[in-house]
């Protein structure tokens, strides 16, 4: 082990204080984020235009001393584009890559791409790996895919699709800022000065901090409990509240499981713990399981969100069973 | 690695105090919900006879605390639980539970023995307060007590059902008792067939329900022993009765009784001579005259003996079958006494049925009653008797009455009438057969014949005169059965109210000789 649980807290505090430089208020965002990154996991933002997400993700590129790509995702956007090709050079083919191959990938309105695009991610999401004319490239790590999209847009947008929803291991919905912060934001913003950040946080130093984090012990009734809920999440599980049974076509998947042990794991470094606790899952249920409930259309029509019915699991399910 | 004693120590208070909140909390429950339930099974019993309420409901209190307890025994909490409890009640973010897990295992890692060792220091010295309360929310402990308090407030105070249930078992009890006497009745009685009905009525008395049934099959009991009567007993035995005082006072022969003096004549008849035996023979043909309607056999037995003693030939035969014709009358007389005892036996248990059904005391009464006598025979005679009562007693007196009498048959005899309302919880009725008793008196002197009911000394009937005394031949036994019979024909033929009608039976039960 070559960074402590008090050295991991002190890098985590050192990249928020960066981006609080840039970032005004939005802690509990950014920590979000943060642990996203902690945990080698790939974050959705999802905001209304104007709320600094793709402010926040590349601030959060400086911040690392990483490669930091940023794609902008548009209709015409080809999975060449992101991954790379094969261009004929001094009479051989040479794979140049794509901006994929990078530590940290923005890909901005993720939704503006045609499905074809946004499926081009999934390899390199899941495997961290790029297939390409049959041959394979690794990417480089850590390997993260920060995504934003606008929630209001519909026209010339396509939903991400439930397998590219599932890659992401936590959704993260941007809020408008509190009064107090907007006017931070306009007084940084309209005055004639630049707020530069510093790197704090090199890539080694990142997988190593990921690597700490899946060091921290769990127990089994925790493991049991993160189980617990996402089989709640299921509309033919027993353990499922009724209004899910309702409202919910899919559940989530088990990756939706790994999120909240693995993001868990991270808060409770950062809360200064050295183990799992309950109200480390509780926290990220939200986070974990939103974007991977596929609810019916009764849940639309009734205004019921997945918010809602993940609310509604935490108070079936409010603490974990001791023995099984 | 194993598990810091500063841990496992913290644990093992936790547990104690665990399973010592979880035993209070579930005995208390279990005690709010049988309070509760109790509470209404009480409720609903101080209204309808539940004779098993209380007990069942003091026994599912037990049972349901000494489950609780027994459950809690044996559902010990295990070391994971309590950690898991202990880390949610104290705050530990499930530290306890991992450091629990971890120390179970042989190599949890650096940052395992970090935790481990952190949580040590945690518990090290760490005390249960906010562990919470050995007892459960004020709410339920407030529930139990109030159901608690509940069934008590119903348990405790006597309720109408309780003293329904209580003279239930009195009754019952009187039932039984009331068995037993007749049982012990038919065993002294005379009359085998008085002695079978008895019993016969001692098992329907046993078999009986209720009060009014008990009460029913008696007056069963009472037809079928009097149809088993001998209409003719009180006047045999009346008559037998005047025979032996007739002897006594003009004996035909040396003997204490009717039967020896015949013997000792039927022994003497040799030294007599014709005039004795003419004169012995005109006292039995005038004993046979008295005593004519009593026993046809006797009197023809003792008519034929006086004819044989006049004439003078045969007495010594027609003496012995007087004197047999005597013994199976007194035979008759004794059969007819065991079926006359077993009826009043019965008809003693009949009215102290009626009293425990009816007397308790409840308002008072008035009534009065008046009786007229009438002689028959030669003579006439007139008695009127008054009774009254009041209170309790809620019925008049019998009123008796008797009779002047001429030089003919002196019997009088009164009937009387009452009415009122009330308990039944009358005076004795002693001395009913007082006015079949032949006053004791010289010849010439005035009998006064004192009736009961009426006013101490009262003269309720005067005889004067220098006749013999005679024997009555209309009984009152008969008079009164004639009576009742008519009565309770129209009784069972009419359309009389319950309760008037059991006014009219008390009445020709009180009145039965």
């Amino acid at each position: 082990m070559s960074i402590s649980p008090e050295q991991y807290a002190e890098r985590v505090s050192a990249i928020e204080a960066q981006v609080g430089r840039v970032i005004v208020g939005q802690q509990a965002l950014v920590r979000s984020v943060t642990l996203g990154l902690l945990c080698e996991g790939h974050v959705l933002l999802e905001g209304v235009p104007g709320l600094g997400k793709t402010m926040l993700l590349s601030t959060l590129g400086q911040v690392l001393t990483a490669q930091f790509k940023r794609v902008q995702f548009t209709p015409d956007l080809m999975p060449a584009d992101i991954l790379g090709t094969k261009v004929l050079q001094d009479g051989r083919f040479e794979f140049a890559e794509g901006p994929i191959f990078a530590n940290l990938v923005l890909a901005d309105e993720i939704n503006r791409a045609t499905p074809k695009t946004q499926s081009a991610l999934l390899e390199a999401m899941q495997e961290r790996r790029v297939t390409l004319g049959g041959e394979s490239h690794r990417l480089p790590r850590p390997f993260f895919v920060m995504a934003t999209q606008n929630p209001i847009e519909m026209e010339g947008t396509y939903p991400l699709p439930e397998a590219q929803l599932d890659r992401f291991l936590f959704k993260v919905l941007v809020p408008f800022p509190a009064s107090d912060d907007l006017v931070g934001i306009l007084s940084r913003t309209t005055a004639d000065t630049t707020t530069g950040v510093e790197a704090v946080v090199d890539a080694a130093t990142l997988l190593e901090m990921s690597g700490l984090v899946r060091q921290v012990p769990a127990a089994t009734h925790l493991l049991r409990y993160a189980a617990t809920l996402v089989g709640a999440s299921h509309p033919d599980s027993n353990t499922a509240p009724p209004r899910v049974r309702r409202y919910v076509r899919y559940g989530a998947s088990p990756r939706a499981a790994q999120a909240l042990v693995l993001g868990g794991k991270a808060r409770a470094l950062l809360d200064g713990r050295l183990n799992l606790a309950a109200a480390d899952i509780r926290e990220l249920a939200l986070l974990a399981l939103r974007h991977r409930l596929v609810v019916g259309y009764e849940a639309v029509a009734d205004g019921v969100s997945t918010d809602d019915l993940i609310s509604e699991i935490l108070e079936a399910h409010p603490e974990p069973a001791p023995e099984a | 690695m194993g598990l810091p004693e500063t841990i496992a120590s913290l644990l093992r208070r936790a547990r104690v105090r665990l399973v010592a909140a979880n035993l209070t909390t579930n005995a208390i429950t279990a005690l709010a919900v049988v309070a509760a339930a109790s509470a209404g099974l009480l409720g609903v019993a101080r209204r309808v006879v539940l004779p098993w309420a209380e007990p069942v409901a003091l026994a599912i209190g037990i049972a349901a605390v000494t489950a609780a307890t027994v459950w809690n025994l044996i559902r010990l909490p295990s070391l994971a639980t309590t950690a898991v409890e202990t880390d949610r009640r104290l705050g530990g973010f499930d530290q306890l539970s991992t450091a629990l897990e971890l120390s179970s295992q042989a190599d949890p890692g650096p940052l395992g023995h970090r935790q481990v060792e952190r949580t040590s220091a945690w518990a090290r010295g760490r005390s249960l307060e906010g562990f919470g309360s050995l007892f459960p929310k004020p709410a339920l402990v407030g529930l139990a007590v109030v159901g608690l308090l509940s069934a008590l407030a119903l348990a405790i105070p006597h309720s109408p059902a309780d003293a329904e249930l209580a003279e239930q078992r009195r009754l019952d009890a009187l039932l039984e008792e009331t068995a037993q006497r007749l049982v012990e009745a038919a065993q002294q009685n005379a009359s085998p067939a008085a002695a079978e009905e008895l019993e016969r009525a001692a098992r329907d008395l046993e078999r009986a329900q209720s009060l009014a049934e008990a009460e029913r099959r008696l007056g069963d009991a009472r037809l079928a022993l009097a149809e088993l009567a001998d209409p003719q007993h009180l006047a045999l035995k009346t008559a037998l009765a005047g025979l032996e005082r007739r002897l006594a006072q003009q004996p035909l022969a040396p003997g204490a009784s009717a039967e020896e003096q015949l013997q000792s004549l039927a022994n003497g008849l040799a030294g007599l001579d014709q005039s004795a035996k003419t004169e012995a023979g005109k006292a039995l043909a005038a004993l046979a005259l008295a005593l004519e309607g009593a026993d046809q056999a006797l009197v023809e037995a003792l008519a034929k003996a006086g004819e044989a003693l006049q004439a003078g030939s045969g007495e010594a035969g027609a003496l012995q079958g007087a004197i047999d014709a005597l013994g199976q009358a007194g035979d008759r007389v004794a059969e007819a006494g065991g079926v006359a005892d077993a009826q009043g036996v019965v008809r003693d248990a009949q009215i102290g049925l009626a009293r425990q059904g009816e007397g308790q005391g409840q308002g008072q009464g008035q009534g009065e009653g008046q009786g007229q006598g009438q002689g028959q025979g030669e003579g006439q005679g007139q008695g009127e008797g008054q009774g009254q009562g009041q209170g309790q007693v809620g019925s008049g007196q019998v009123g008796g009455g008797g009779g002047n009498d001429s030089p003919g048959f002196n019997f009088g005899q009164g009937s009387g009438g009452r009415s009122g309302q009330g308990d039944v919880d009358a005076p004795e009725l002693v001395g009913r057969d007082s006015v079949f008793r032949l006053p004791e008196a010289n010849q010439g002197e005035e009998l006064r014949v004192r009736m009961e009911g009426a006013d101490p000394g009262r003269v309720l009937g005067r005889r004067q005169g220098t006749g013999i005394e005679n024997f009555p031949v209309t009984s009152y036994g008969d008079s009164f059965a004639d009576y009742a019979a008519t009565a309770i024909d129209a009784l069972d033929r009419a359309a009389v109210p319950v309760d008037l009608e059991q006014v009219v039976r008390d009445y020709f039960t009180r009145l039965e000789p």
